[in-house]
């Protein structure tokens, strides 16, 4: 999708091309190239180990690329030292200034590009308030809350006005409540400034609910760049579709192919059918995807057909707005479901131990083949 | 008094009973020296107060001891040169000893206690055998000047004895461990993480040394500057073998008043000054310390 975007698109504002960066004989980084475009709120998203920090850094300059290069606007900042990059950072640990008060923290990169004293002060001021924290400007980062730590962190990074700014994992020392609010007010604060912004994060419901696209990491490689909601319906592989929410994947062998395929599943013990271009082999081992709200359950399990498999309730979880179930087929495979309508089990008459029939239809599911 | 402060007050006594006997005690005696005058008596010196069984009934002290001190200039110089000596060493150690603290502290955290062993090391021989080692370099015929001299470099031997940069080498080599250790521990603390914002953040390698690394290690460096300027002040061993014999540190001259003059009250005289110049940066220190800590 990236190499589409290199031939038609607009000049990409941000580019990294076939990126690499090895510690001694480790890859941390292998080959990633990834184009962002102008006002992005892009999200690097993967496990510890994947990669996704190395790359963070790499754009900030703070880690020397081991081969490929990187530009912005068009210029190739490959080589160019952190401290003349048009990049600024939001770290993992804030790393504010101990010695200096707020003000000093956020006037750091001003003093450093020589900004007339008027103007640095005015800045300085307009940051405070952008990040709500107007009265605390002469605190030292000592005397401020985590929160409010975090928050003069994204002031000083942005007071230079960078083009991009990197935040790594920035959300990561918050409380979950904080961090809920958190997210809505830096997706506030950057749909209002328009900067770009690329942020490293482990956290897939994160990344879901912030992003405008996401980058899934893993193992040094980036292995799908998507918007979240196509990364959810159209996962590229098993691993992405089990990272970004919850999967049922039944292994099966491709049976009859064409616009329905079908496959023959040992999981479901029954024949599976998914509306999918993808070309196949026959005999293939596949695997169909099907999200736990997409599982259809019915309580009288009748008949055999395409994309039903019966089985028996073993597990309720009763959440509220939303109910967990899990259904453990004859097969013996676990099958999640989750219901968000209104549950009640004396209605439904369901108790552990019940057989009952799980569905899907053919447009719910999706087929992968690694 | 609950049995916990009584408990307490045992675990401090002995140290107390120890600075009061090796302390407090003859800190009174050369006080009391420092008031007398001298006398061809043993010891050499007069008494200051007449006695009446078990009570004093006169007091015959005075300052004159301490006036004479401010009429002769070769006093004043004295302590002026002590001074200036100890704070140019302790300067040099500083410039020294801040690269290597830092080289240490930023080393791999397994090759740290190696290096800092390195840096102890020489502390474990006695300083006196490192301050002859150095007249082995210096003097005209040890092996700078004989090394030289066999390259063909120089005809007739330089003079490095006697010098003032022989007394810093003397301060450095005697004294930069305790420069190292404060600086080191500053630095070890810090976080690497305020090098590398400071970088994102426009700061150039030297801008982020002197807006960000300097300010954050300044506690060690007050402590290190001052564990080095404080016993150079009264050195003696390094200027009495390595400095000339212009250079009067104000703790030869204390030896020539108490070995050579025999004026007891004169030498004691001369150290109650050098004390109070001690005590003043050593109340400084503690201050500092009690800073960092709250």
């Amino acid at each position: 999708m990236a190499d589409k975007a290199e031939e038609s698109g607009p000049k990409p504002f941000l580019r990294i091309h076939n990126i690499s960066k090895h510690f001694a004989d480790v890859r941390a980084v292998d080959e990633v190239s990834l184009d962002i475009q102008q006002g992005e709120f892009f999200c690097l998203l993967g496990g510890s180990g994947s990669g996704k920090s190395t790359l963070l850094r790499m754009i900030a300059g703070l880690e020397t690329a081991t081969s490929g290069h990187i530009e912005i606007e068009g210029q190739d900042v490959t080589n160019v030292p952190p401290w003349n990059r048009p990049v600024n950072m939001m770290f993992q640990s804030y790393a504010l200034f101990p010695h200096m008060n707020v003000e000093k923290n956020i006037a750091f990169g001003l003093k450093q590009d020589n900004w007339p004293k008027a103007e640095m002060d005015a800045r300085v001021q307009e940051l405070l308030d952008l990040v709500q924290l107007g009265e605390y400007g002469k605190r030292k980062p000592n005397q401020l809350s985590g929160g409010q730590r975090q928050r003069v962190a994204l002031a000083r990074a942005l007071a230079r006005k960078p083009k991009v700014l990197l935040l790594d994992e920035p959300l990561s020392a918050l409380d979950k409540k904080l961090r809920e609010e958190t997210q809505r007010q830096l997706v506030a604060i950057q749909k209002e400034i328009g900067t770009t912004f690329i942020m490293v994060t482990h956290d897939q419901e994160e990344a879901m609910s912030i992003a405008t696209r996401i980058g899934v990491m893993d193992e040094a490689r980036l292995i799908q760049v998507e918007a979240p909601r196509e990364m959810y319906e159209r996962p590229a592989n098993k691993m992405i579709a089990g990272f970004i929410g919850q999967v049922n994947l039944f292994e099966g062998k491709v049976s009859r192919k064409g616009k329905t395929q079908t496959i023959t599943s040992m999981d479901t013990g029954s024949l599976l059918e998914v509306v999918d271009n993808t070309k196949l082999e026959d005999g293939q081992v596949v695997w169909i995807a099907v999200r736990p709200e997409r599982v259809l359950l019915k309580t009288n399990p009748k008949g055999r057909a395409a994309n039903k498999a019966n089985g028996k309730l073993t597990d309720i979880m009763y959440l509220g707005g939303i109910t967990h179930i899990q259904v453990t087929l004859d097969s013996g495979s676990p099958v999640r479901i989750t219901i968000s309508e209104h549950w009640d089990e004396d209605e439904a008459k369901l108790k552990l131990g019940d057989a009952v029939q799980i569905s899907f239809e053919k447009r719910a599911a999706r087929l992968l083949v690694e | 008094m609950g049995f916990g402060s009584l408990k307490r007050y045992l675990v401090i006594l002995p140290p107390m009973l120890w600075l009061g006997l090796f302390f407090l005690i003859p800190f009174f005696v050369v006080l009391q020296v420092s008031l007398a005058d001298p006398a061809l008596t043993r010891p050499p010196f007069t008494a200051i107060f007449t006695w009446d069984g078990w009570w004093p009934t006169g007091f015959l002290g005075d300052l004159e001891n301490y006036k004479f001190l401010l009429s002769d200039s070769l006093y004043i110089n004295s302590y002026w040169n002590s001074i200036k000596i100890a704070a140019i060493g302790a300067f040099v150690c500083l410039i020294i000893g801040y690269p290597i603290a830092y080289v240490i502290a930023r080393a791999h955290a397994n090759m740290r206690n190696t290096l800092l062993l390195l840096v102890i090391l020489p502390f474990w021989t006695s300083s006196l055998l490192r301050v002859y080692a150095l007249i082995g370099m210096y003097s005209p015929n040890g092996f700078i000047n004989s090394t030289l001299s066999w390259l063909g470099i120089i005809d007739t031997p330089l003079q490095l004895m006697q010098t003032d940069f022989a007394v810093y080498s003397g301060i450095v080599i005697t004294y930069l461990p305790l420069m190292i250790l404060p600086l080191y521990a500053a630095l070890e603390k810090l976080d690497g993480d305020l090098m590398e914002a400071a970088s994102d953040l426009g700061a150039t390698p030297l801008a982020t040394f002197w807006r960000v690394t300097l300010p954050l290690s300044l506690s060690g460096i007050v402590a290190g500057y001052l564990l080095v300027f404080i016993p150079s002040v009264g050195e003696f061993v390094i200027p009495a073998l390595l400095g000339g014999p212009d250079q009067l540190m104000i703790g030869k001259t204390l030896w020539t008043e108490f070995f050579n003059n025999r004026d007891w009250p004169v030498a004691s005289s001369v150290a109650m000054i050098m004390l109070a110049f001690l005590v003043i940066p050593m109340m400084f220190l503690r201050n500092t310390q009690g800073s960092r800590e709250a």
